[in-house]
């Protein structure tokens, strides 16, 4: 049940990518996401997606781990695109699509059969059911046909409509989602080459400015580590816990809403007595070993800054600047 | 009719990167009634296979027929919730699956999720709290607040109160005090005797492979690998040794003995008053073992 939760994000391997210095990579990461809402024409567009696509192809991460994070969304990005399509109306439009009620369901009878291909190709849904939904839709689109030509023996269909699609509103679309493609790379690219630990100390590097403003910067980024290295464990006695019960009768899917409570209740009440175990056993081992919360504590590992770092935050400021240029001044 | 594999292969997590062979085609026919013991390295399959057993994993690709139900892989098999009541698995460590607020209700857990009224359930509580041989004060006690041993006996009632025909138990022994673990072996094997349950039983001891089942499978990779009598296991040294088995300390014994005297003794001896007999006889003297 748990199967397909994906932790941890890391992927060994090795590239410029892997060996840039987390801060680097972190921080920059963050910028590019709110630089990239300043390009808004064709040109910024190309520019940053070339720029995405260089660091991308030459990162070293094969590009079905990309593929893999941007498909949670695939669907969210199809009616973003879809809403634009609809509701966005101002500037040239295509030419008029003229709609009648007959092209409508073949329309979406259409829609649903290309659905059905796509969510098969997903693999979200079952052979089955596919087979289900393109069996009645078929009998449904048959059966109304029949219907339409009984009825409409000689005369034309009178009901029809002209539908305008707006140029701004597809270009609109198509910049929404290769901007959240961009950004879901950039963030990806990231989690995929850079240790978890790693990436803690660079956040905890990054707020120590706060430390001047008395924020445990150290204590935060220690339970960071702390919660990230144990949500695998948890996630495994969860497991673990779910079969017991589930050999116990407990059925977590099915049964109506009280059955339903208990048996959350069955997992979670197990949960918490094992994670309380597990936090008190570390905290005294711990202990044992000396840790005192506030002391200065050094780092088994320590980031060095490289001429690279300073070479790839250059190449964000460059970007920005193409950004800006192409934006304000240009026409 | 007990549980059938029929060319069962498993893999986890498969088609992602992860994909993890976990069975190998395996082929295993358990009779209602019988004790077996499922042994082998850790990593070789064995808590993969009894899950399958009572349908809690499916195989990718063979058939497990499990009592009268029938798991196909591949496939999605409906209504196989019913025969978990039939085949009470207990996990490795069961205290932990402990959660009501005294023992009784978590004993009756697992009955009335498979539809017992209350009141039989309550029945069926007292009655399993005795079979794990503690007393009937325990019911209104938290069982939060036991030790571990009887947090584990605890446990083990909330299955036997479902009424199993069939009860797998995974290393049932472990963490557990020598006294604890005897007691525990004791236990299941008065309910394999007495209550004419089928038991199947993983477990690191060779001490109780040799002394409680009648047969034993060995599962190395995968792979069912051996599948026999104890005696017949511990007599094949090239096969104990290639899957890094333990040999029993009565067999360990009875080597040494015959190694150091010189003497050929008995191969079919099963505890120690045999043992004591067969040198006895083997030196010609006259038993006072009881």
């Amino acid at each position: 049940m748990l199967d397909n939760i994906k932790l941890g994000q890391y992927l060994y391997g090795d590239s410029w990518y892997y060996r840039l210095d987390p801060r680097a990579k972190l921080v920059m990461t963050s910028f590019f996401i709110v630089i990239i809402f300043l390009a808004n024409n064709i040109i910024t567009y190309i520019g940053a997606a070339v720029f995405t696509l260089f660091i991308v192809l030459t990162s070293g991460v094969s590009l079905k781990f990309f593929y893999r994070s941007i498909r949670p969304i695939f669907f969210l990005i199809l009616l973003t695109f879809l809403l634009n399509l609809f509701f966005y109306r101002a500037g040239e439009t295509f030419p008029p699509i003229s709609i009648s009620i007959n092209k409508i369901i073949v329309g979406i009878y259409l829609i649903i059969i290309i659905s059905i291909i796509l969510l098969r190709l997903f693999k979200l849904i079952e052979r089955y059911i596919s087979a289900k939904i393109f069996k009645i839709s078929t009998l449904v689109i048959i059966i109304l046909n029949i219907v339409i030509v009984y009825f409409y023996k000689n005369e034309q269909i009178t009901w029809s409509f002209e539908w305008l699609i707006y140029k701004n509103a597809v270009m609109n679309g198509g910049f929404i989602i290769l901007r959240l493609i961009l950004i879901i790379s950039f963030s990806s690219l990231l989690t995929f080459t850079t240790k978890p630990t790693d990436l803690t100390l660079a956040i905890e590097h990054v707020l120590s400015p706060f430390k001047l403003i008395k924020l445990p910067v150290s204590e935060l980024a220690l339970m960071i580590t702390i919660s990230l290295r144990f949500i695998p464990t948890l996630l495994e006695e969860t497991q673990k816990i779910l079969k017991a019960q589930t050999s116990r009768g407990a059925d977590f899917t099915e049964g109506n809403l009280k059955d339903k409570v208990i048996q959350i209740i069955s997992l979670l009440i197990p949960m918490f007595i094992i994670s309380f175990k597990r936090a008190e056993d570390l905290a005294n081992a711990m202990e044992a070993r000396g840790y005192v919360p506030g002391k200065k504590r050094t780092s088994l590992r320590e980031l060095k800054w490289h001429l690279r770092d300073t070479f790839y935050i250059f190449s964000f400021i460059l970007l920005t600047g193409y950004f800006i240029y192409f934006r304000y001044f240009w026409t | 009719m007990g549980i059938q594999f029929e060319k069962v292969n498993f893999k986890y997590a498969e088609g992602s990167v992860r994909e993890n062979t976990a069975l190998v085609n395996i082929d295993l026919n358990i009779e209602l009634g019988s004790y077996i013991a499922v042994i082998g390295h850790t990593g070789s399959g064995k808590s993969t296979l009894i899950q399958h057993m009572n349908a809690l994993l499916q195989p990718t690709s063979g058939t497990v027929h499990i009592l009268d139900k029938k798991v196909i892989g591949g496939k999605k098999n409906r209504n196989i919730n019913s025969v978990r009541r039939r085949v009470g698995l207990v996990f490795q460590f069961p205290e932990y699956q402990l959660f009501e607020e005294t023992v009784e209700k978590d004993i009756m857990f697992g009955p009335m999720n498979f539809g017992v009224s209350k009141e039989e359930a309550a029945l069926k509580a007292h009655e399993a709290i005795q079979l794990v041989g503690l007393d009937e004060d325990f019911l209104e006690r938290s069982p939060l607040n036991l030790s571990g041993g009887q947090m584990r006996r605890v446990a083990i009632a909330g299955i036997l109160a479902m009424d199993p025909e069939i009860l797998v138990l995974d290393e049932p022994t472990a963490g557990l005090d020598p006294k604890g673990q005897l007691e525990m072996m004791e236990m299941f094997h008065n309910l394999y005797e007495n209550h004419q349950k089928t038991i199947i039983l993983i477990t690191h001891d060779m001490n109780d492979v040799l002394k409680y089942p009648k047969r034993v499978v060995v599962m190395n990779k995968g792979k069912l690998v051996f599948d026999g009598g104890p005696l017949e296991l511990f007599s094949k040294r090239d096969l104990v040794k290639k899957y890094q088995l333990e040999l029993p300390d009565l067999i360990k014994i009875r080597d040494e003995i015959e190694n150091k005297l010189n003497l050929t003794l008995d191969k079919t001896i099963k505890n120690v008053d045999e043992l004591t007999q067969a040198i006895v006889k083997v030196l010609g003297g006259e038993s006072h073992a009881r």
